[in-house]
């Protein structure tokens, strides 16, 4: 019998106030999953490629990636460029957080292998909506684990 | 007896002698004086036809003594120019030139002498002093009777063809110093081709001072030569080109870089005779650098425009999240009544405040939603091919139908020329004025729009004209201007309409502009690049 795994959150966000926000709306929605946050892209690199001196993740955990584009050192492209191209991080959901609805960055994600695009719009019911239904993606669909041990 | 008889004898015999010898004697020189009359006859008649011969040409001929100058002879023509002057012993000058006190100044019979009468006439142009006519004289000494020397003048009149010569020299003169003066490089060629007619060269023919000066050439080194030789190529430049035109005959300009030189060029090719052409080259490279810094001056600016406007929405995001935040925790703080009166005081208040910051905060995420259009407008790949405009707006109306029924707007679309642009952008423009005169259509007349259109060199023009609320000149500059909004309270928009439609035609060669007086309707007049289609018939179709 297989037990549903608790997945792990991960934003990847450099600004304090999105991040903030997107924490109490997860809460709001319902989402009670842990939430861990990376202020830059290479926080979460070092996070997922197992190195630097911070924490790493852990083997068997299924994660779930809310990715902002811009941010300091490494941008949320490079990121999921990274993420996409490990055999064993690809596995990984990958959500784009950002401000742009540009449509040729929207598409390059998507290229890339991003799995939803969520633009960070003032108008907060609409983010509400799209958190929520994150939030009902994460409750429903079945997070694969990732392994440690890479090629 | 007989002596006497002898002598009688003698005497008779030597009388009939010498009788028959006189008569002989006279007889012979009555024939002689009748051949001498005779020939005497022949001379004046030859003598007459050759002065009839010489008065009937249509030039002034003259004899005249080479020492005293006194004219021998002169024919009608010298008679008529002299006005009758012409009598025995007057001298050509008095004669034949104008107030003349001695021999003329330009006599040549100097250089006559000279010459004398074993060579050839001595030929020389003068202008006569009687009738100012400009004359081709041909002079040569000759012997005449009476006189040590004569000389025999021919004068032919050359005054029209010294005009037309002087014509031609002014007008030769008048293009070679344009030619010359031009600032543009113009060179003359002749295209060489193959025995199979294929061109493979072409020969300078001319070329003016700019074209030396640019090319740091000697004209002796570039007129006559080959293009291969004058600019060191294996392949003559532009040959494929410059064939076109001199064997299609249509003349053509085009931009290009010529590498050699590092210099940018835009060259006009026309041919004036077949398998002949010239160029008209002027150096754009200056141009072409400002165009290009241009170019990255406003990559530039969009660059700025995306960032900025991506940036800015970031904090908006929190600014309005957190308001929303304290939106939520006023409600979880319940009814306003069950609170103590400071608090019962401030809460409306600060929902108030909480209003006004999230309003806020929207009207800038629009203006920043905007920016961000327009940059990426600014950004975005065009598709320009030529355009069937009939269809195009046809679509557009069809699109549009809901709201032109809506606003019981009356759409006339006359027959359109087809044009170049990439349809996206074009069919943009065109929702973008079809909207405006909804929009701002007169309260108290029913809504008319009439789209239609017209051809001119190079460009295809529509006009989109309505009876709507019009706008005063003072605003006609002000409206292409971003983020205007002449009633911002009674219709709603970004204010980046015509900004977009301006910044969209600017970028597909065309241009924008309006007619209009308030409460008269207003008149966009969209110009954009022509197809090479050939327009068709003014049609009236109803909409």
């Amino acid at each position: 019998m297989s037990e549903k795994k608790e997945v792990i959150i991960l934003i990847a966000e450099d600004d304090d106030g999105h991040a903030g926000l997107i924490r109490r709306n997860l809460e709001r929605a319902g989402v009670a999953n842990e939430v861990r946050r990376f202020s830059d892209g290479q926080e979460i690199l070092d996070f997922l490629f197992l190195r630097g001196e911070g924490p790493v993740r852990q083997s068997g955990v299924a994660y779930t990636l809310l990715l902002d584009i811009r941010m300091p050192r490494v941008d949320g492209v490079e990121v999921l460029r990274q993420v996409k191209n490990d055999p064993e991080l690809k596995k990984m959901p990958v959500i784009m957080i950002t401000t742009t609805d540009d449509p040729q960055e929207v598409a390059l994600c998507h290229e890339m292998g991003c799995n939803s695009y969520i633009t960070k719009p003032v108008e907060y019911e609409a983010f509400v909506h799209a958190i929520r239904q994150l939030g009902l993606y994460l409750a429903v669909v079945q997070i694969p684990e990732i392994s440690r041990t890479q090629p | 007896m007989t002596t006497t008889v002898l002598w009688l004898w003698l005497v008779a015999g030597i009388s009939m002698v010498l009788a028959a010898g006189l008569m002989f004697l006279w007889r012979r020189s009555a024939r002689l004086h009748r051949e001498m009359s005779a020939q005497a006859v022949r001379l004046d008649e030859s003598r007459e036809n050759l002065v009839t011969a010489l008065n009937s040409m249509d030039a002034l001929v003259y004899v005249s003594d080479m020492e005293t100058c006194e004219l021998l002879f002169a024919n009608d023509y010298a008679t008529r120019i002299s006005g009758g002057q012409i009598r025995p012993g007057i001298r050509c000058w008095q004669a034949l030139q104008k107030d003349m006190t001695g021999p003329c100044s330009f006599c040549q019979n100097p250089k006559l002498i000279e010459a004398g009468h074993q060579n050839a006439p001595h030929r020389w142009h003068l202008q006569n002093t009687l009738n100012n006519r400009w004359y081709e004289a041909r002079e040569k000494v000759i012997p005449w009777p009476g006189h040590r020397q004569a000389k025999i003048h021919i004068g032919i009149d050359i005054t029209e063809q010294r005009a037309a010569t002087e014509a031609l020299k002014e007008s030769d003169q008048k293009w070679s110093s344009l030619f010359n003066a031009m600032q543009e490089i113009v060179a003359l060629h002749e295209l060489i081709v193959d025995e199979k007619g294929r061109p493979v060269n072409y020969r300078l023919l001319d070329c003016n001072h700019s074209y030396c000066q640019n090319f740091g050439l000697e004209r002796q080194r570039v007129v006559g030569r080959l293009a291969t030789e004058v600019y060191g190529l294996t392949n003559p430049p532009f040959l494929l080109e410059f064939s076109g035109v001199a064997l299609g005959g249509e003349p053509c300009s085009f931009e290009s870089y010529f590498a050699p030189m590092d210099r940018h060029f835009s060259i006009s090719v026309v041919s004036h005779r077949k398998n002949q052409f010239a160029t008209i080259t002027s150096d754009i490279t200056m141009l072409k650098k400002m165009q290009d810094e241009l170019k990255a001056k406003n990559r530039e600016l969009e660059q700025i425009i995306y960032v900025a406007s991506h940036d800015l929405r970031s904090p908006l995001v929190n600014v309005d999240g957190y308001a929303r935040e304290l939106e939520f925790a006023i409600k979880t703080l319940g009814p306003v009544e069950l609170w103590p009166e400071p608090a019962a005081r401030a809460l409306p208040d600060i929902a108030d405040a909480l209003h006004h910051i999230r309003a806020s905060a929207h009207q800038m995420d629009n203006l920043l939603k905007g920016l961000l259009k327009l940059s990426r407008l600014g950004r975005a790949a065009l598709n320009i091919h030529p355009l069937d405009m009939n269809h195009l707006i046809g679509q557009l109306i069809e699109s549009t139908g809901f709201q032109i029924r809506e606003a019981d707007a009356n759409v006339v679309v006359t027959n359109l020329p087809p044009c170049r642009g990439d349809d996206v952008h074009v069919t943009q423009v065109f929702a973008n004025l079809l909207d405006n005169a909804i929009k701002y259509r007169a309260p108290l007349r029913p809504c008319e729009i009439r789209i239609s259109g017209r051809s001119v060199i190079g460009y295809a023009i529509y006009t989109v004209e309505d009876n709507g609320v019009g706008i005063a000149p003072e605003f006609h500059t002000k409206i292409f201007e971003l983020f205007h909004r002449l009633q911002p309270k009674a219709t709603d928009g970004e204010g980046l309409g015509l900004t977009m439609t301006r910044q969209v035609l600017g970028r597909l060669g065309g241009t924008i502009q309006i007619e209009s007086a308030s409460g008269q309707g207003s008149r966009f007049i969209v110009m954009l690049p022509a197809a090479i289609e050939p327009p068709g018939d003014q049609k009236e179709r109803t909409s």
